[in-house]
């Protein structure tokens, strides 16, 4: 992977090799998948550089109620959006909008990414085993894989996140929680790729040179299987920030004073009448990033596997 | 004959799929810290006032016995306590709710009839829905009809459900006013208010679920009417209709039939999302109320209830595609 061949004349791009390649094409493919990506870096900048924008807008996390009028909601126009606080505030406490949704960014996008990262990994490992092994450990996985997936997880993990300790980091629950319920998408996948590339001739040529089961698996089954992990990873992001999300707008996801997008949106629903732009940017970014993410995951499964893509 | 040993087969795979279930989800809740019998003790807990709470639920056994007490439960009751202040839980039992001392199972029962109005209507429209207009894109493929159907399913899938509903509510209860804001009419009291009462609900989750549908079977329509069997079919001189609604669909069908099953899992928690914001009170409600009141044995009675529901589901899902798909008998 590191240093790809070069390709040869007369052979069309769509044959290129290298897999950063790939991807790039697959972002460029389109003008909405070119926004979409931008729109997922500009997203992503906010989550890591959040204390640094607040700090630029002059505002923090504290409650400040001299922004709000006499009933307790915000003063001004559109929930009290101004120069001074970009999104508006929150009713009653008067926390300024724009830092909980920045904050509240870097909540999402650390339990999506790292759940996806721990799902993919435990999925890898064990679609791979599973597939290149066979037998009884096969049976196992695939059996193991069924049930999970088949299983009402988010009614599990709702009564999970009720009974689990609070003084554990919860953002860190979360992300064990949803990588264990997420590695089957993944196992299943690379279990049946890894099924036809165990036949091939040259995974048998490295076995019968000596090649243990971890040579086989790092240099010979591992490249050949980046395309379907890339694939289904970029599609799980969008499904676990979306995880994530619901369950702290059931309240057993992220605990306060930790800000998050679901928690957020939970509280709007309250004040919904009364002050309809307390949900609009919290609500907004959540429909964005999972919408960006679910487009630009899409190009890169109809660029890396033409076959199974939507656009036949 | 074949048809009996695939029932059979499957019909011993759900039973073991539900043990495993059952043992995994009481393991994990008996060696989290949360403590009933405490909770029920109530302020000051003298020791002997928890033993005996301890001892009345059945908390005083290793956790393997109260494990296969709470299994015996189900299938033959049990009894906590003894005495004049005993407590009978008739079988099938899925736990006492010992906060508002009634049986949990008889507390899903009264409340299943809102869950199951909400799921199931919405999974009948979200069907006929998504899969009509993926046949609808992928023979219109690369019209204005298909790009617009694909982009409103791309925002479907993307839509968090609690937004879908706040955003059905704003435009069709509050601005339009043509449909109530909340509440849930029983069908047997009223039908008509029943179904009004439904429509958003309805609406919104199936918009969220169609759009999966519309996208898995647009791809594998097209995929389909590639192969040669239906150029066959075509050559025979049979009419486009016969060939893509009987030939073609019959082969979309079977992926669209697995992703239901699997779907299934996620309507529940689906619903739990939609009677929050919509205000009913289901089983969604029940297991949210729960958690609030860390009530455990409604939570582990809730959590088992909806897995031996999805199972069993999954199960006649299972049936459905041995009858759609003649190859996956011989399994």
């Amino acid at each position: 992977m590191v240093n790809p061949p070069p390709t040869p004349t007369g052979v069309p791009a769509l044959a290129a090799r290298s897999l950063p390649a790939a991807v790039w094409r697959a972002v460029r493919s389109g003008r909405w998948t070119s926004v979409c990506a931008l729109l997922i870096v500009v997203i992503v900048l906010l989550a890591a550089g959040a204390d640094l924008f607040v700090l630029l807008e002059g505002q923090d996390l504290v409650p400040d109620i001299a922004t709000l009028g006499p009933t307790g909601l915000p003063a001004g126009a559109l929930g009290g959006v101004s120069g001074a606080h970009w999104f508006g505030v929150e009713p009653l406490t008067g926390v300024d909008l724009f830092a909980l949704v920045a904050h509240g960014a870097r909540t999402s996008l650390l339990v999506g990414l790292g759940a996806t990262v721990l799902g993919t990994v435990l999925g890898v490992l064990l679609g791979v085993s599973a597939g290149y092994l066979g037998g009884w450990w096969d049976r196992l996985v695939t059996w193991t894989a069924d049930v999970i997936l088949g299983f009402p997880y988010l009614i599990f993990m709702i009564a999970l996140g009720a009974v689990l300790p609070v003084d554990f980091p919860r953002q860190v629950t979360l992300i064990v929680v949803l990588g264990l319920f997420g590695w089957p998408r993944v196992a299943r996948i690379v279990r049946a790729q890894a099924l036809t590339l165990a036949k091939r001739d040259f995974v048998a040529a490295a076995r019968v040179m000596g090649g243990g089961p971890w040579h086989v698996f790092t240099k010979e089954l591992l490249p050949n299987l980046w395309a379907p992990i890339i694939v289904v990873a970029s599609l799980s992001i969008p499904s676990m920030i979306g995880n994530e999300a619901a369950l702290s707008f059931l309240g057993v996801g992220v605990l306060p004073p930790t800000p998050s997008w679901g928690r957020t949106i939970s509280a709007a629903i309250d004040f919904f009448e009364t002050d309809p732009m307390y949900l609009v940017f919290p609500g907004l970014l959540l429909f964005l990033i999972t919408l960006a993410f679910n487009v630009v995951g899409d190009a890169i499964r109809d660029t890396l596997d033409p076959r199974s893509g939507s656009v036949a | 004959m074949r048809t009996a040993r695939f029932v059979a087969t499957r019909f011993a795979g759900m039973l073991l799929v539900l043990f495993v279930v059952a043992f995994v989800t009481f393991v994990v809740f008996y060696v989290l810290p949360a403590d009933p019998a405490r909770m029920a003790c109530g302020r000051p807990c003298s020791p002997e006032g928890l033993q005996l709470a301890r001892e009345f639920m059945g908390y005083d056994v290793p956790w393997y016995r109260q494990f296969f007490d709470f299994l015996g439960g189900i299938f033959g009751g049990r009894t906590f306590g003894t005495g004049v202040a005993a407590i009978h839980c008739t079988a099938p039992c899925f736990g006492w709710d010992f906060q508002n001392n009634v049986d949990v199972l008889s507390e899903i029962g009264g409340r299943i009839e809102v869950s199951f109005s909400v799921a199931l209507g919405a999974a009948v429209i979200w069907i006929v829905l998504g899969v009509g207009l993926g046949v609808l894109s992928a023979l219109r493929r690369g019209t204005a009809v298909d790009r617009i159907t694909m982009a409103t399913a791309m925002a479907g899938v993307s839509m968090p459900a609690y937004l879908a509903g706040m955003i059905g509510i704003t435009i069709f209860a509050f601005a339009l006013d043509v449909v109530p804001k909340s509440g849930y009419v029983p069908l047997t009291e009223n039908p008509a208010q029943w179904a009004w009462h439904l429509v958003l609900p309805w609406f919104v989750l199936a918009f969220l679920h169609a759009a999966i549908y519309a996208r898995l079977t647009r791809g594998q329509m097209l995929e389909t009417l590639g192969e040669d069997y239906i150029r066959t079919a075509r050559a025979k001189g049979l009419t486009e209709r016969k060939v893509v609604g009987r030939h073609a669909l019959r082969n979309v069908l079977l992926p669209i039939v697995t992703v239901f099953g699997v779907d299934l899992g996620g309507l529940l928690a689906g619903t739990v999302i939609t009677e929050r914001i919509f205000g009913m009170a289901g089983v969604g409600r029940l297991l949210v109320d729960a958690i609030a009141s860390l009530n455990l044995p409604v939570l582990l009675g809730v959590t088992l209830f909806s897995a031996l529901l999805v199972t069993v589901l999954n199960f006649l899902v299972d049936l459905c595609y041995g009858a759609l798909d003649p190859r996956a008998r011989l399994v």
